[in-house]
């Protein structure tokens, strides 16, 4: 039983090593089997129908639920960031149900989720700064009264912070869990009990978290967007 | 290695770990950072850009005909308005004709009527006048035959006793009485 992220091999770069670890491993396979998606998708829809039927109606289907969706968190000016989230509902998505084939989710690993968290951390100063202005904005941390300055920019601060432990716990538990489950199972029964497991933490709990990451991310781009 | 204490501290990290806050973890956020902003960049160019522009170009392709459409009808609906003007104003035209028609042949009738009374009565005066005339002319005529008549009776009873002076008297105060005398009418 090994919870632990395995470092593959040493990198040296302007002077600093580090390890490529297997999350960024799994993360460029993720990438790529996206990537591969996108060019497959691409490659069956090089000519779109104005009356879309079959596999073009279903991606259109997911364009449309997702601009809806982002509507709905973050209101109109939600769209401008739409591409964005669009990848990275994705990615999470892809990683937690990667799971499901024996991978270690990259969101397992507070790196990639603290990345994700820290990307919505500066998507909503950048957001609130261009749609209400630098001086509206920065005011904001001001109110209601100017003693609740260090209480604002700690509230800002803890944003990123809980985005990412939020999905980081949620999917190294389901991990840990189901890790732990077929270590204490006989080696007859592991290919049949986890199964349970499996669509509970790696799909459920998978497109929850997924949904939540982006909802909060949404609702607080669109909560700093939006006029007192 | 390095002089630098963080990266000894980053080099020598435990080979595996499932969490931690060094040197090592910020480079790692920064790299999947980096991975993240480079899966975005090339699924926003290969996927969400082109179908959300087909998606763009066709609602503005849809709302383009929607919008000709309304435009179209509108036409429509002022040439089905104007349409209707002009019969209603070619239903007053053939009602205001048929009127004038009308009055025409009525007032030409009247006139014809008119002109046949007027010559009926003409014809009917001219018609009296000279069944009055032929009335007096045969009056004349029955005097004078009268009188023709008179006198040669009036001759062979007094042929014997009055001579011709006598009967030219005679003859001249009988048609004297009798111009004296009323006819009937």
């Amino acid at each position: 039983m090994d919870f632990n992220i395995s470092n593959i091999w040493l990198v040296e770069l302007f002077g600093v090593e580090f390890w490529i670890t297997q999350t960024i491993v799994n993360t460029w396979i993720i990438m790529v089997f996206l990537i591969g998606f996108a060019v497959f998708v691409r490659f069956k829809l090089r000519k779109m129908d104005d009356v879309p039927t079959g596999f073009q109606n279903v991606i259109e289907a997911m364009i449309e639920a997702f601009e809806g969706f982002v509507k709905s968190m973050s209101g109109e000016h939600g769209k401008y960031f739409a591409g964005w989230f669009f990848t990275v509902f994705l990615f999470i998505l892809v990683s937690n149900l990667s799971a499901l084939v024996g991978f270690r989710p990259p969101t397992a690993d507070w790196v990639t989720t603290a990345a994700l968290g820290f990307a919505t951390f500066f998507l909503t100063l950048y957001a609130g700064m261009r749609f209400r202005g630098i001086g509206r904005y920065l005011k904001s941390f001001f109110e209601p009264v100017w003693v609740f300055f260090p209480l604002n920019v700690m509230g800002e601060l803890s944003r990123p912070i809980s985005l990412s432990f939020r999905l980081f716990g949620n999917i190294l538990s389901g991990l840990v869990l189901i890790a732990m489950v077929y270590t204490l199972l006989p080696f007859a029964l592991r290919f049949l009990l986890p199964i349970p497991l499996h669509i509970f933490f790696d799909l459920f709990v998978g497109a929850l978290q997924t949904i939540i990451f982006c909802a909060l991310s949404l609702s607080y781009i669109g909560a700093a967007c939006a006029e007192e | 290695m390095h002089s630098f204490l963080p990266l000894q501290i980053l080099t020598s990290a435990p080979d595996e770990r499932v969490f931690g806050l060094d040197m090592q973890t910020l480079i790692h956020i920064i790299a999947q950072s980096v991975n993240i902003l480079l899966l975005t960049a090339l699924l926003a160019y290969l996927l969400y850009k082109p179908v959300q522009n087909f998606l763009k170009k066709r609602s503005e392709k849809i709302k383009t005909q929607i919008d000709q459409a309304a435009l179209d009808m509108a036409t429509a609906d002022t040439l089905r308005t104007q349409y209707k003007e002009n019969l209603d104003q070619i239903e007053q035209e053939r009602v205001e004709i048929l009127d004038a028609a009308h009055k025409s042949a009525a007032d030409k009738s009247r006139k014809l009527v008119q002109a046949g009374q007027t010559q009926a009565e003409g014809l009917y005066t001219q018609a009296l006048v000279d069944i009055e005339k032929e009335k007096e002319k045969a009056q004349d005529a029955v005097k004078t035959q009268i009188i023709m008549l008179s006198s040669l009776m009036a001759g062979k009873i007094v042929a014997h006793t009055v001579d011709q002076e006598t009967q030219d008297r005679l003859f001249s105060e009988a048609l004297t009485e009798l111009e004296a005398t009323s006819w009937p009418t």
